[in-house]
């Protein structure tokens, strides 16, 4: 398995929405990386990740993510993700990062 | 059951996978819980992240999963450069960076772990957890 990504941009909220389905990992982090930098290139706006379907993240996906929210942070804008499953979350909680990211359910 | 599983995989990205799939087979079949299952895949994904990125060899590295009783004991050892742990810092998770976080998670998660590294040798990390 590995990753797909859905994106579209929520004009009502002004902000991107990218679902992540399956694993960010070593193999597709480089895929997931230029993508993201190519729609906050086309429009500068929050990011809101979808994570339901997220089945897998290692530490070198949590790494696109840390730079990802370093760049949009620049920008003044927000990253929030969204419906982690535990197995998830329990990695964003481990390295800390459940403090610095906005985690909603 | 005393059974071993020994693969060698090519040092590139796309084969991670592979022995993820495996560790979370054995894990299964050994009668972890699934939370337990999670954590040795992760913590074998990081292992063999770091032999594809850090090691500096572009051929094979090796892995070898075995079950001790209640023990599972994974072994991942790669033939590149290795590397002076004396330079290894724990990251600071106030202020998380890109990179360096794989060791932790694997001492994390894992109940037991050992990296043997010399320069020049290849790294060697040996991890293990009991079925509770």
């Amino acid at each position: 398995m590995s990753l797909r990504l859905n994106t579209s941009f929520d004009d009502g909220n002004n902000s991107w929405e990218v679902e992540l389905i399956g694993e960010v990992d070593i193999n597709s982090k480089s895929m997931l990386k230029e993508e993201l930098i190519q729609l906050n290139e086309k429009r500068q706006a929050d990011f809101i990740f979808k994570c339901e379907n997220l089945d897998y993240i290692d530490s070198t996906g949590l790494g696109v993510l840390i730079s990802f929210y370093k760049n949009v942070k620049i920008g003044n804008k927000s990253v929030y993700f969204e419906k982690l499953k535990p197995s998830i979350f329990k990695i964003f909680s481990l390295t800390g990062l459940d403090k610095i990211f906005s985690i909603r359910q | 059951m005393n059974d071993t599983v020994n693969l060698s995989l090519p040092s590139k990205p796309e084969y991670v996978s592979v022995a993820r799939l495996t560790a979370s087979f054995v894990a299964n079949k050994m009668g972890f819980d699934i939370e337990a299952i999670e954590d040795i895949k992760l913590a074998v994904g990081e292992a063999c992240n770091n032999a594809v990125l850090h090691s500096g060899s572009k051929d094979t590295y090796n892995l070898e999963f075995r079950q001790n009783n209640e023990t599972l004991s994974i072994e991942i050892k790669d033939f590149g450069n290795g590397f002076d742990f004396n330079n290894y810092h724990e990251p600071m998770l106030e202020d998380p960076q890109e990179s360096g976080l794989g060791l932790f998670i694997i001492k994390a998660l894992m109940d037991e772990v050992k990296i043997d590294t010399e320069e020049g040798l290849g790294t060697k990390i040996i991890m293990s957890k009991i079925v509770e």
